[in-house]
């Protein structure tokens, strides 16, 4: 049996078909179209780029391993991205993801490369107020609990319903509801108390 | 200018952002919104927010998506052993786990009981296994003293999907 060459697009059930007759073609399809995307996810929920790409790894081996537990009775792609989340939520990794922040706080390159020379778009000042951002933000999403972040980042990123979320999660639409409002409090709340330390400073 | 009124709920106006609310209220807090510059603002904010977490997630994910593509490809092929040989190296696996989840047990249960409460934060992760069967993470405790936790989390893709 022939399948497609690099060029072409594959659609879902074709992917899923080359996938369980094992075809390796298939697979790297499979990695080329979803890895980025799961990592988005991995990333939002651990904050964590080793993490994720250990995440996603895992998640995409495992998906050709166990691809013909696969029943198509939803997209693949809501599959590969339900995995990923309970992956993610294991809590052999959440108890060592806590674990290495308390001992390591920073992620290796954060914060770094603060003075980088300015360009013509970027002067100085910009580069600098933006990095400064990104360093606020990056903490500032620390602060929310890993249960309301997780809610969080699946309505940010993935624009689910409050329904979806509850499904994945197992949880109420009400608990969705308000891990959201709380993320985005505790969120806006850190990066103002964080942006009025600079000031002061 | 209107004063905030009761209803100028934060959870309303967050639910309000997400497309949440019931098509009725959706109407009058749309209303409600427009005509009340506290409200207004909330929005604003939660855009403002939004925007900033997608593009910084988006920004902090910019990574080496080809190393991961190779290395995974190089894992299937390694995987695509005989029949006959996965399953030498599976009995092999089981042989190691047993004795070692044993143990694990054992001392998880000697700490929980000598242990005093409320201390005693680990220190370092002295070496993280992760096997099919289960994973053992040994830590070390303040008092120098080791802690095995052992994970028992096979994988069941069934449970993944439910
Ligand atoms: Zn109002």
């Amino acid at each position: 049996m022939s399948y497609k060459t690099n060029t072409q697009v594959w659609d879902e059930t074709e992917l899923v078909l080359g996938l369980k007759e094992k075809d390796e073609e298939a697979y790297r399809e499979l990695v080329r179209q979803y890895q980025a995307k799961l990592f988005r996810i991995a990333y939002g929920i651990t904050l964590d780029r080793e993490e994720s790409s250990d995440i996603v790894q895992d998640v995409l081996l495992r998906v050709y391993q166990h691809i013909h537990t696969f029943k198509g009775d939803s997209k693949f792609y809501f599959w590969l991205r339900r995995i990923t989340i309970n992956m993610c939520l294991n809590w052999h990794r959440r108890w060592k993801r806590r674990f290495r922040w308390r001992h390591q706080p920073l992620e290796k390159g954060e914060g770094e490369n603060v003075m980088e020379l300015g360009t013509e778009s970027y002067s100085p000042e910009t580069l600098y107020r933006e990095k400064e951002l990104e360093k606020i933000l990056q903490e500032g999403l620390k602060t929310i609990p890993e249960d309301a972040r997780t809610v969080f980042i699946l309505k940010e990123m993935e624009g689910l319903s409050y329904e979806d979320i509850a499904g994945i999660l197992k949880i109420n639409k009400g608990t969705v509801s308000s891990r959201i409002f709380y993320a985005r409090q505790k969120l806006k709340r850190s990066i103002s108390s964080m942006l009025d330390q600079g000031e002061t400073e | 200018m209107k004063k905030p009124s009761r209803n100028c709920d934060p959870v309303i106006v967050s639910r309000f952002f997400d497309k949440e609310l019931d098509p009725a209220d959706n109407a009058s807090v749309d209303r409600h919104i427009n005509s009340c510059p506290s409200c207004r603002k909330m929005l604003d904010d939660l855009k403002t927010l939004s925007r900033q977490v997608r593009t910084h997630i988006t920004g902090r994910c910019d990574t080496d998506h080809a190393s991961i593509e190779k290395s995974l490809l190089e894992t299937i092929c390694k995987k695509k052993t005989p029949f006959g040989e996965r399953v030498k190296e599976a009995m092999l696996a089981k042989k190691v786990w047993i004795p070692v989840t044993a143990a694990a047990s054992l001392l998880l249960v000697f700490f929980t009981v000598f242990q005093s409460p409320g201390v005693s934060e680990p220190s370092a992760i002295i070496a993280s296994l992760s096997g099919d069967v289960s994973s053992v993470v040994i830590i070390e405790t303040p008092r120098t003293r080791q802690t095995i936790l052992w994970f028992n989390e096979e994988f069941n893709p069934e449970r993944l999907d439910l």
